[in-house]
Protein backbone atom coordinates (compact mmCIF):
# COMPACT_ATOMS: atom_id res chain seq x y z
CA UNK A 1 0.00 0.00 0.00
CA UNK A 2 1.37 3.17 -0.97
CA UNK A 3 0.01 6.82 0.82
CA UNK A 4 0.56 10.40 0.38
CA UNK A 5 -0.56 12.62 2.55
CA UNK A 6 -0.64 16.81 2.24
CA UNK A 7 -2.54 20.24 3.01
CA UNK A 8 -4.69 21.58 0.43
CA UNK A 9 -8.37 23.48 0.46
CA UNK A 10 -8.33 24.29 4.02
CA UNK A 11 -7.98 20.40 4.81
CA UNK A 12 -5.77 17.17 5.53
CA UNK A 13 -5.52 15.31 2.61
CA UNK A 14 -4.71 11.46 2.12
CA UNK A 15 -4.37 9.52 -1.33
CA UNK A 16 -3.84 5.45 -1.24
CA UNK A 17 -3.09 3.19 -4.10
CA UNK A 18 -3.02 -0.71 -3.42
CA UNK A 19 -0.47 -1.33 -5.40
CA UNK A 20 4.18 -1.61 -4.89
CA UNK A 21 4.50 -0.93 -8.51
CA UNK A 22 6.96 2.37 -9.55
CA UNK A 23 4.42 4.01 -11.45
CA UNK A 24 1.61 4.00 -8.81
CA UNK A 25 4.50 5.67 -6.33
CA UNK A 26 4.99 8.76 -9.51
CA UNK A 27 1.00 9.00 -9.78
CA UNK A 28 0.50 9.29 -6.06
CA UNK A 29 3.58 12.20 -6.32
CA UNK A 30 1.42 14.10 -8.89
CA UNK A 31 -1.66 14.19 -6.48
CA UNK A 32 -0.67 17.57 -4.61
CA UNK A 33 -0.23 19.39 -7.58
CA UNK A 34 -3.55 18.63 -9.05
CA UNK A 35 -5.44 19.88 -5.86
CA UNK A 36 -3.11 23.02 -5.60
CA UNK A 37 -4.72 23.68 -9.79
CA UNK A 38 -8.36 23.02 -8.83
CA UNK A 39 -7.63 25.06 -5.61
CA UNK A 40 -6.10 27.76 -7.54
CA UNK A 41 -9.75 27.41 -9.47
CA UNK A 42 -12.24 26.97 -7.32
CA UNK A 43 -11.05 28.71 -3.52
CA UNK A 44 -13.03 31.76 -2.87
CA UNK A 45 -10.17 32.74 -0.53
CA UNK A 46 -7.92 33.29 -3.75
CA UNK A 47 -8.15 37.09 -5.14
CA UNK A 48 -8.84 36.83 -8.70
CA UNK A 49 -8.85 33.30 -9.39
CA UNK A 50 -11.07 32.10 -11.78
CA UNK A 51 -14.14 31.99 -9.37
CA UNK A 52 -13.01 35.13 -8.01
CA UNK A 53 -13.77 37.05 -11.46
CA UNK A 54 -16.88 35.07 -11.78
CA UNK A 55 -18.34 36.29 -8.34
CA UNK A 56 -17.18 40.18 -9.66
CA UNK A 57 -18.61 39.95 -13.42
CA UNK A 58 -21.66 41.78 -12.22
CA UNK A 59 -24.13 40.05 -15.01
CA UNK A 60 -21.78 39.38 -17.90
CA UNK A 61 -21.51 36.59 -19.55
CA UNK A 62 -17.83 34.47 -18.43
CA UNK A 63 -16.14 32.01 -20.60
CA UNK A 64 -15.24 29.10 -17.86
CA UNK A 65 -12.27 26.43 -17.42
CA UNK A 66 -13.50 22.98 -17.22
CA UNK A 67 -12.93 22.73 -14.13
CA UNK A 68 -15.31 25.61 -13.13
CA UNK A 69 -17.91 24.60 -15.45
CA UNK A 70 -17.44 20.65 -14.15
CA UNK A 71 -17.49 22.03 -10.35
CA UNK A 72 -20.35 24.18 -11.09
CA UNK A 73 -22.70 21.72 -12.77
CA UNK A 74 -22.24 19.14 -9.66
CA UNK A 75 -23.49 22.16 -7.32
CA UNK A 76 -26.33 22.53 -9.59
CA UNK A 77 -27.10 18.22 -9.34
CA UNK A 78 -26.31 18.78 -5.58
CA UNK A 79 -29.00 21.14 -4.96
CA UNK A 80 -31.56 19.39 -6.80
CA UNK A 81 -30.52 16.31 -5.43
CA UNK A 82 -31.15 18.14 -1.76
CA UNK A 83 -34.23 20.08 -2.57
CA UNK A 84 -32.36 23.38 -2.61
CA UNK A 85 -30.61 22.99 1.09
CA UNK A 86 -27.09 22.91 -0.34
CA UNK A 87 -26.23 25.34 -2.73
CA UNK A 88 -23.07 27.43 -3.87
CA UNK A 89 -25.38 30.48 -3.69
CA UNK A 90 -24.53 30.80 0.33
CA UNK A 91 -21.32 32.91 0.12
CA UNK A 92 -23.48 36.52 1.38
CA UNK A 93 -24.23 34.53 3.99
CA UNK A 94 -21.42 32.72 4.74
CA UNK A 95 -19.70 36.17 5.12
CA UNK A 96 -22.56 37.43 6.99
CA UNK A 97 -21.94 35.52 10.06
CA UNK A 98 -18.16 36.00 10.22
CA UNK A 99 -16.65 33.49 7.76
CA UNK A 100 -14.97 35.90 5.24
CA UNK A 101 -11.49 34.30 5.45
CA UNK A 102 -9.53 31.22 5.19
CA UNK A 103 -10.88 29.35 8.52
CA UNK A 104 -7.73 29.15 10.00
CA UNK A 105 -7.62 32.76 10.03
CA UNK A 106 -10.97 33.53 11.65
CA UNK A 107 -10.64 34.96 15.07
CA UNK A 108 -12.26 32.80 17.56
CA UNK A 109 -14.54 36.01 19.19
CA UNK A 110 -16.05 38.60 16.70
CA UNK A 111 -17.98 41.60 16.97
CA UNK A 112 -20.26 43.40 13.97
CA UNK A 113 -23.66 43.51 12.49
CA UNK A 114 -24.94 39.85 11.66
CA UNK A 115 -27.55 40.36 8.96
CA UNK A 116 -29.30 37.48 7.30
CA UNK A 117 -32.05 36.22 4.54
CA UNK A 118 -33.19 33.85 3.23
CA UNK A 119 -30.96 32.41 0.34
CA UNK A 120 -31.75 32.07 -3.14
CA UNK A 121 -31.36 28.43 -4.01
CA UNK A 122 -32.10 27.67 -7.31
CA UNK A 123 -29.40 27.97 -9.71
CA UNK A 124 -31.15 26.77 -12.87
CA UNK A 125 -33.46 29.88 -12.41
CA UNK A 126 -30.48 32.65 -11.69
CA UNK A 127 -27.68 31.41 -13.37
CA UNK A 128 -27.78 30.93 -17.42
CA UNK A 129 -25.37 29.41 -18.82
CA UNK A 130 -24.42 28.75 -22.36
CA UNK A 131 -23.14 24.94 -23.24
CA UNK A 132 -21.31 25.33 -26.54
CA UNK A 133 -19.04 28.56 -24.99
CA UNK A 134 -18.71 26.68 -21.47
CA UNK A 135 -19.79 30.56 -20.54
CA UNK A 136 -21.73 31.50 -17.09
CA UNK A 137 -23.83 34.44 -16.65
CA UNK A 138 -24.00 35.63 -12.50
CA UNK A 139 -26.31 37.95 -11.08
CA UNK A 140 -24.44 40.60 -9.89
CA UNK A 141 -26.69 39.90 -5.99
CA UNK A 142 -25.32 36.61 -6.13
CA UNK A 143 -22.13 34.77 -5.14
CA UNK A 144 -20.91 31.55 -5.10
CA UNK A 145 -18.96 29.34 -2.30
CA UNK A 146 -17.81 25.79 -3.97
CA UNK A 147 -15.58 25.05 -0.95
CA UNK A 148 -18.10 21.70 -0.03
CA UNK A 149 -18.87 20.20 -3.51
CA UNK A 150 -15.26 21.07 -4.72
CA UNK A 151 -13.39 19.26 -2.26
CA UNK A 152 -16.17 15.71 -3.08
CA UNK A 153 -15.09 16.82 -7.03
CA UNK A 154 -11.58 16.55 -6.12
CA UNK A 155 -11.61 13.66 -4.14
CA UNK A 156 -13.43 12.03 -7.02
CA UNK A 157 -11.80 13.27 -10.08
CA UNK A 158 -8.19 12.44 -8.13
CA UNK A 159 -9.67 8.58 -7.39
CA UNK A 160 -10.76 8.20 -11.36
CA UNK A 161 -6.83 9.21 -12.05
CA UNK A 162 -5.44 6.76 -9.16
CA UNK A 163 -7.52 3.64 -9.89
CA UNK A 164 -5.48 3.25 -13.46
CA UNK A 165 -2.70 2.15 -11.28
CA UNK A 166 -4.78 0.10 -8.69
CA UNK A 167 -7.57 0.03 -6.15
CA UNK A 168 -7.45 3.40 -4.62
CA UNK A 169 -8.83 5.74 -2.17
CA UNK A 170 -9.04 9.83 -1.82
CA UNK A 171 -10.28 11.78 1.28
CA UNK A 172 -10.49 15.01 0.63
CA UNK A 173 -10.79 16.24 3.96
CA UNK A 174 -13.57 13.77 5.41
CA UNK A 175 -15.24 13.34 2.05
CA UNK A 176 -13.65 10.10 0.44
CA UNK A 177 -14.00 8.46 -2.56
CA UNK A 178 -13.11 4.64 -3.40
CA UNK A 179 -12.19 2.72 -6.72
CA UNK A 180 -13.24 -0.12 -5.42
CA UNK A 181 -11.75 -2.99 -3.40
CA UNK A 182 -8.84 -3.74 -2.32
CA UNK A 183 -6.28 -6.28 -4.14
CA UNK A 184 -7.36 -8.87 -2.36
CA UNK A 185 -11.28 -8.55 -2.90
CA UNK A 186 -11.52 -7.11 0.70
CA UNK A 187 -13.46 -4.02 0.84
CA UNK A 188 -11.04 -0.38 2.59
CA UNK A 189 -11.83 -0.40 6.49
CA UNK A 190 -13.34 3.24 6.90
CA UNK A 191 -13.40 4.99 10.32
CA UNK A 192 -15.71 7.47 11.57
CA UNK A 193 -14.36 10.14 14.01
CA UNK A 194 -15.42 10.94 16.85
CA UNK A 195 -17.16 14.57 16.88
CA UNK A 196 -16.91 14.63 20.88
CA UNK A 197 -13.12 13.34 21.47
CA UNK A 198 -10.40 14.10 18.72
CA UNK A 199 -8.67 11.41 16.86
CA UNK A 200 -10.87 8.40 17.74
CA UNK A 201 -13.40 6.61 15.61
CA UNK A 202 -17.04 5.07 16.68
CA UNK A 203 -17.66 2.77 14.09
CA UNK A 204 -16.02 1.64 11.45
CA UNK A 205 -17.51 0.53 7.65
CA UNK A 206 -16.69 -1.47 5.19
CA UNK A 207 -16.58 0.17 1.44
CA UNK A 208 -15.90 -0.73 -1.73
CA UNK A 209 -16.71 1.40 -4.60
CA UNK A 210 -18.48 4.01 -3.34
CA UNK A 211 -18.25 7.70 -1.43
CA UNK A 212 -18.15 8.77 2.01
CA UNK A 213 -18.49 11.96 3.71
CA UNK A 214 -18.87 13.61 7.30
CA UNK A 215 -20.72 17.00 7.74
CA UNK A 216 -19.78 18.58 11.14
CA UNK A 217 -20.23 21.62 13.62
CA UNK A 218 -17.76 20.22 15.03
CA UNK A 219 -14.55 21.95 13.64
CA UNK A 220 -15.30 24.80 12.05
CA UNK A 221 -16.97 27.60 14.79
CA UNK A 222 -16.23 30.92 15.93
CA UNK A 223 -18.29 33.29 18.80
CA UNK A 224 -19.87 36.06 16.86
CA UNK A 225 -21.49 38.72 19.16
CA UNK A 226 -21.66 35.96 21.82
CA UNK A 227 -23.44 32.99 19.87
CA UNK A 228 -21.66 30.52 18.48
CA UNK A 229 -21.54 30.31 14.70
CA UNK A 230 -20.77 27.17 12.28
CA UNK A 231 -20.26 27.24 8.93
CA UNK A 232 -23.27 24.94 7.46
CA UNK A 233 -25.43 27.88 6.48
CA UNK A 234 -29.50 26.67 5.96
CA UNK A 235 -30.66 28.69 2.83
CA UNK A 236 -34.17 28.97 4.30
CA UNK A 237 -32.93 31.30 7.00
CA UNK A 238 -29.52 32.35 5.90
CA UNK A 239 -28.01 31.46 9.62
CA UNK A 240 -25.67 28.47 10.51
CA UNK A 241 -28.43 25.87 10.50
CA UNK A 242 -30.25 25.30 13.82
CA UNK A 243 -29.93 21.50 14.35
CA UNK A 244 -29.81 19.11 16.85
CA UNK A 245 -27.17 16.96 14.80
CA UNK A 246 -23.69 17.37 15.63
CA UNK A 247 -22.12 15.28 12.52
CA UNK A 248 -24.19 13.39 10.06
CA UNK A 249 -21.79 10.43 7.80
CA UNK A 250 -23.09 9.35 4.43
CA UNK A 251 -22.24 6.27 2.45
CA UNK A 252 -23.89 6.91 -1.29
CA UNK A 253 -22.63 5.64 -4.94
CA UNK A 254 -20.73 8.93 -5.20
CA UNK A 255 -18.59 10.80 -2.95
CA UNK A 256 -20.50 14.06 -3.85
CA UNK A 257 -23.34 12.78 -3.21
CA UNK A 258 -22.48 11.79 -0.02
CA UNK A 259 -20.96 14.96 0.54
CA UNK A 260 -24.24 16.90 -0.27
CA UNK A 261 -26.78 14.35 1.60
CA UNK A 262 -24.35 14.59 4.90
CA UNK A 263 -24.51 18.27 4.72
CA UNK A 264 -28.47 18.14 4.15
CA UNK A 265 -28.98 15.53 7.15
CA UNK A 266 -27.23 18.10 9.01
CA UNK A 267 -28.87 20.99 7.95
CA UNK A 268 -32.47 19.24 8.12
CA UNK A 269 -32.29 17.76 12.03
CA UNK A 270 -32.04 14.17 12.72
CA UNK A 271 -35.97 13.23 12.58
CA UNK A 272 -36.42 15.31 9.33
CA UNK A 273 -33.17 14.20 7.95
CA UNK A 274 -33.18 9.95 9.04
CA UNK A 275 -36.15 10.35 7.25
CA UNK A 276 -35.33 11.68 4.14
CA UNK A 277 -32.60 9.03 3.96
CA UNK A 278 -34.48 6.19 4.38
CA UNK A 279 -36.30 7.86 1.35
CA UNK A 280 -33.34 7.08 -0.60
CA UNK A 281 -32.48 3.04 -1.35
CA UNK A 282 -29.08 4.22 -2.61
CA UNK A 283 -28.01 6.37 0.59
CA UNK A 284 -26.96 5.29 4.22
CA UNK A 285 -25.98 6.87 6.83
CA UNK A 286 -25.49 7.42 10.43
CA UNK A 287 -26.23 11.22 12.67
CA UNK A 288 -24.28 11.68 15.82
CA UNK A 289 -26.56 14.22 18.02
CA UNK A 290 -25.65 16.98 19.97
CA UNK A 291 -26.08 15.09 23.34
CA UNK A 292 -24.16 11.96 22.08
CA UNK A 293 -26.35 9.72 20.73
CA UNK A 294 -26.13 7.77 17.56
CA UNK A 295 -28.77 7.09 15.47
CA UNK A 296 -28.00 4.89 11.96
CA UNK A 297 -30.55 4.61 9.06
CA UNK A 298 -31.87 1.07 8.07
CA UNK A 299 -29.43 0.51 4.65
CA UNK A 300 -26.15 1.25 7.14
CA UNK A 301 -26.23 -2.00 8.21
CA UNK A 302 -24.80 -3.58 5.28
CA UNK A 303 -22.25 -1.04 5.75
CA UNK A 304 -20.70 -1.72 9.58
CA UNK A 305 -17.59 -4.16 10.06
CA UNK A 306 -18.91 -6.66 12.61
CA UNK A 307 -16.99 -9.62 11.68
CA UNK B 1 -66.34 -44.21 71.73
CA UNK B 2 -62.46 -44.18 71.68
CA UNK B 3 -62.72 -43.10 68.12
CA UNK B 4 -65.05 -40.38 69.01
CA UNK B 5 -62.71 -38.71 70.97
CA UNK B 6 -59.92 -38.90 69.00
CA UNK B 7 -61.84 -37.49 65.88
CA UNK B 8 -62.71 -34.60 68.33
CA UNK B 9 -58.72 -33.93 69.13
CA UNK B 10 -58.22 -33.97 65.94
CA UNK B 11 -60.43 -31.47 65.20
CA UNK B 12 -59.06 -29.00 67.91
CA UNK B 13 -55.66 -30.00 66.70
CA UNK B 14 -56.72 -28.65 63.37
CA UNK B 15 -58.36 -25.03 64.54
CA UNK B 16 -54.83 -24.77 66.68
CA UNK B 17 -53.15 -25.10 63.85
CA UNK B 18 -55.22 -22.51 62.00
CA UNK B 19 -55.25 -19.97 64.71
CA UNK B 20 -51.46 -20.04 64.71
CA UNK B 21 -51.27 -19.68 60.75
CA UNK B 22 -53.59 -17.41 61.09
CA UNK B 23 -52.01 -15.01 63.84
CA UNK B 24 -48.25 -15.46 62.64
CA UNK B 25 -49.50 -14.04 59.16
CA UNK B 26 -51.34 -11.19 61.05
CA UNK B 27 -48.57 -10.50 63.12
CA UNK B 28 -45.78 -10.53 60.27
CA UNK B 29 -47.93 -7.75 58.39
CA UNK B 30 -48.84 -5.79 61.38
CA UNK B 31 -45.16 -5.59 62.07
CA UNK B 32 -44.18 -5.11 58.32
CA UNK B 33 -46.64 -2.07 58.38
CA UNK B 34 -45.33 -0.55 61.71
CA UNK B 35 -41.99 -0.29 59.96
CA UNK B 36 -42.46 0.70 56.34
CA UNK B 37 -41.27 3.99 54.61
CA UNK B 38 -42.74 6.50 54.32
CA UNK B 39 -42.52 8.67 51.33
CA UNK B 40 -39.96 11.29 52.06
CA UNK B 41 -37.79 13.72 50.07
CA UNK B 42 -34.82 11.54 51.07
CA UNK B 43 -36.13 8.19 50.21
CA UNK B 44 -37.32 9.36 47.01
CA UNK B 45 -34.15 8.97 44.20
CA UNK B 46 -32.76 12.35 43.92
CA UNK B 47 -31.82 13.11 40.44
CA UNK B 48 -28.41 13.85 39.52
CA UNK B 49 -27.47 17.12 38.47
CA UNK B 50 -25.16 15.93 35.50
CA UNK B 51 -28.13 14.40 34.21
CA UNK B 52 -29.68 17.69 32.94
CA UNK B 53 -28.45 18.22 28.99
CA UNK B 54 -28.05 21.42 28.16
CA UNK B 55 -27.83 22.36 24.73
CA UNK B 56 -24.28 24.01 24.84
CA UNK B 57 -22.81 24.01 21.17
CA UNK B 58 -19.60 22.90 22.15
CA UNK B 59 -19.35 18.96 23.13
CA UNK B 60 -18.54 18.95 26.43
CA UNK B 61 -17.07 15.94 28.49
CA UNK B 62 -20.45 16.62 30.74
CA UNK B 63 -22.47 15.62 27.81
CA UNK B 64 -20.72 12.39 27.74
CA UNK B 65 -20.67 11.17 30.92
CA UNK B 66 -24.26 11.72 32.12
CA UNK B 67 -26.00 9.14 33.52
CA UNK B 68 -29.01 8.81 30.84
CA UNK B 69 -26.34 8.54 28.38
CA UNK B 70 -24.84 5.21 30.40
CA UNK B 71 -26.62 1.64 28.87
CA UNK B 72 -25.08 0.07 32.28
CA UNK B 73 -26.59 3.00 34.42
CA UNK B 74 -28.18 1.57 37.20
CA UNK B 75 -31.89 3.10 38.88
CA UNK B 76 -31.92 2.67 42.44
CA UNK B 77 -35.35 0.97 43.47
CA UNK B 78 -37.48 2.55 46.49
CA UNK B 79 -37.61 0.64 49.16
CA UNK B 80 -39.62 -2.11 49.82
CA UNK B 81 -40.31 -4.86 52.09
CA UNK B 82 -41.55 -8.27 50.78
CA UNK B 83 -44.38 -9.79 52.68
CA UNK B 84 -44.48 -13.16 52.39
CA UNK B 85 -40.98 -14.28 51.39
CA UNK B 86 -39.06 -13.81 47.78
CA UNK B 87 -36.13 -11.89 47.30
CA UNK B 88 -35.37 -8.61 46.59
CA UNK B 89 -35.07 -7.43 43.15
CA UNK B 90 -31.84 -6.62 41.84
CA UNK B 91 -31.67 -3.25 40.44
CA UNK B 92 -32.05 -3.59 36.96
CA UNK B 93 -29.63 -1.56 33.92
CA UNK B 94 -31.61 0.56 31.86
CA UNK B 95 -30.52 3.00 28.92
CA UNK B 96 -32.50 5.96 28.31
CA UNK B 97 -33.82 6.84 24.87
CA UNK B 98 -33.04 10.41 23.54
CA UNK B 99 -35.91 12.93 23.06
CA UNK B 100 -35.35 12.77 19.57
CA UNK B 101 -34.92 9.42 18.59
CA UNK B 102 -35.70 9.62 15.34
CA UNK B 103 -38.12 7.12 13.17
CA UNK B 104 -38.52 4.60 15.69
CA UNK B 105 -36.94 1.57 13.70
CA UNK B 106 -33.70 3.10 13.28
CA UNK B 107 -31.37 1.68 15.25
CA UNK B 108 -30.26 4.29 18.53
CA UNK B 109 -26.82 3.83 20.38
CA UNK B 110 -25.61 5.35 23.12
CA UNK B 111 -22.16 7.01 22.90
CA UNK B 112 -19.89 4.26 21.66
CA UNK B 113 -15.76 3.95 22.58
CA UNK B 114 -13.40 3.89 19.81
CA UNK B 115 -13.25 1.19 17.57
CA UNK B 116 -16.76 -0.38 18.82
CA UNK B 117 -16.01 -3.29 16.31
CA UNK B 118 -13.62 -5.19 18.37
CA UNK B 119 -12.25 -7.57 14.97
CA UNK B 120 -12.04 -4.56 12.84
CA UNK B 121 -8.89 -3.69 11.62
CA UNK B 122 -7.56 -0.33 11.82
CA UNK B 123 -9.46 2.13 9.41
CA UNK B 124 -7.38 3.14 6.45
CA UNK B 125 -8.99 6.53 6.30
CA UNK B 126 -11.28 7.68 8.41
CA UNK B 127 -14.39 10.58 7.60
CA UNK B 128 -14.83 13.62 9.86
CA UNK B 129 -16.09 17.04 8.95
CA UNK B 130 -13.52 18.91 7.72
CA UNK B 131 -10.32 19.42 9.59
CA UNK B 132 -8.30 22.54 9.12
Amino acid sequence: MKRIEFHAMGSRMLALLDSTSSEAEEALRRVPAWFEEWEQTLSRFRPGNELDRLNRSNGLPLAVSKTLWEVFQAARTAEQFTGGLVTPTVLDALVGVGYDRSFEGIPCMQTGHSYASPVLSDLSGIVVWDVPTRSLVLPDSVHLDLGGIAKGWAADQAVRRLSLYGPALVNAGGDIAISGSLSDGQAWPIGIDDPFQADTHFETLKLTRSGVATSGKDYHRWLKDGVWQHHIIDPRTGLPADTDVMAATVVAPTVMEAEAAAKAVLIMGSVSGLEWLEADSGLAGVVVLENGYHIYSQNMEKYLWKN
Amino acid sequence: MPNKSKNRWLDVQIILASLAVTSTVALWNVFARGSSPVASPTDAPTPDPTATMTATPYPTATAMATPTSDPNAVIQLPKVHILLGGNLPAPQPVAAQPASAGSTTNQVSAPKSSGSSKSAPPPAAKTSSSKP
